[in-house]
């Protein structure tokens, strides 16, 4: 046995001695494996690669498969973040242009209704718990709503609006802490002169071991500090 | 009829995929046999091959390609089972009806051969049996060979030429073990 034919001669004749029948209990079992995992379509199957593939090709037909849905909800996505931002920026109506000549009609057609929007902004108070403030802005001059910083100095009683000294169109509106404040909803009339302040109404704790809240309202254009009307009510 | 089977259960009909599984069974168990020389470790890596082609059939592409995919999925499958090891090796012989017949003068040798071969051959590993097994016993050119263990021609090339000549050598080194009658004396 030292010929390299001798060796390959003997070498099938020994493979060939041995069994060519499978015993039942390995098909039986896969069989049995088969029934009780049924198989589910997979959506993302032609992703994947053929089982005899070759090594990946450097652009194979799945990696360009991939790389189109890839692209695809990236866009999907750019384009609903884009599209949520839009939503959230008010319609500022168009500037009033007063003509040069007398106008013949005395009572110009009524500005279309500004398109409401809300903003959501968190406030946190001392103790670390998070509230939501709710702003329904009916004006549709809010630009931009902004969690201040909770104020452990001057205390205020009742809500209260102070004009940002830096800047006329932002304006900070303060009120005491109530433990119950948990539902705060902050509208803003049509006409952006009327503030109220709605939250739920406590029956015992009130004030104590609280501190005030503050946010800042953001507007297209100055505001007018002295003639808004301010309310905090409480509801049941 | 044979490719209609294998897109049936690719598509997840348990009736054609257990009409696959009975038809290859026997090939697939004697490839797995040959390469671990243990019957327990066959029927462990022919269970695992079959449920693997049932969770995977969907992504072969060509149908036709299934008996070649097969062999891989199998090879692969006895491969790991031997490195799993997770039984001793039983080495159980299954004898011929004649066995207790008593072998003429040229079958003395022809069995010396084979006991010599048989134990050559199971100091191999389990990647160098495979290649043999696929060769000399399913009879695949090495281009079928490339195809079936996904690795290229030349490789096969080298892998078959290194098996034999390990096989070779194990014989050879097992010629110069001293007999038992030697040893004693």
């Amino acid at each position: 046995m030292t010929g390299s034919n001798d060796l390959e001669r003997l070498l099938g004749a020994y493979l060939e001695d041995g069994p060519r029948r499978a015993p039942e209990r390995p098909v039986d079992a896969a069989i049995a494996f088969a029934r009780s995992n049924p198989r589910r379509r997979d959506p993302l199957l032609f992703l994947k690669p053929d089982v005899m593939g070759r090594r990946p090709a450097a652009f194979s037909p799945q990696l360009g498969w991939a790389l189109l849905v890839v692209a695809l909800t990236i866009g999907v996505v750019a384009a609903v973040a884009i599209g949520s931002r839009r939503d959230q920026v008010p319609v500022v109506p168009p500037p009033v242009v007063e003509s040069a000549a007398p106008s013949a009609t005395p009572s110009p057609e009524p500005s279309p209704s500004p398109a409401p929007t809300s903003f959501s902004v968190d406030l946190f108070d001392q103790a670390g718990f998070t509230r939501t403030l709710e702003v329904l802005d009916a004006s549709g001059t809010v630009v931009a709503v902004e969690n201040g910083r909770v104020l452990l100095d001057e205390p205020v009683t009742d809500i209260v609006a102070i004009a940002d000294p830096d800047d006329p169109m932002r304006l900070i509106v303060r009120w005491p802490f109530k433990p119950c404040d948990e539902e705060l909803v902050l509208t803003v009339d049509r006409a952006a002169e009327r503030l109220v302040l709605e939250r739920r109404g406590c029956v015992i704790g009130d004030t104590i071991g609280g501190n005030d809240h503050q946010i800042t309202l953001t507007f297209a254009g100055p505001v007018a500090v002295a003639s808004l009307d301010l309310q905090l009510t409480e509801v049941p | 009829m044979f490719r209609d089977i294998v897109e049936r259960a690719a598509k997840g009909d348990q009736e054609a995929f257990a009409s696959l599984a009975q038809s290859s069974s026997g090939r697939l168990y004697a490839v797995a046999y040959r390469i671990l020389r243990d019957p327990y470790l066959a029927e462990d890596a022919v269970q695992q091959t079959l449920i693997t082609i049932w969770n995977e059939l969907p992504r072969l592409r060509d149908p036709d390609r299934f008996e070649a995919w097969s062999y891989r999925v199998v090879v692969r499958a006895s491969t790991a089972e031997a490195r799993r090891g997770k039984r001793a090796a039983t080495a159980l012989r299954l004898l011929p009806d004649d066995a207790d017949r008593a072998p003429g003068p040229d079958e003395y040798g022809a069995v010396a051969d084979r006991d010599r071969l048989d134990r050559g051959f199971r100091k191999l590993n389990a990647d160098q049996r495979a290649v043999l097994v696929l060769h000399h016993y399913v009879g695949l050119t090495p281009v079928d060979m490339a195809e079936v263990l996904g690795i290229p021609v030349g490789t096969v090339g080298s892998r078959l030429h290194y098996a034999t000549r390990a096989l070779r050598a194990a014989i050879e080194a097992d010629d110069r073990r001293p007999s038992a009658e030697e040893r004693t004396a």
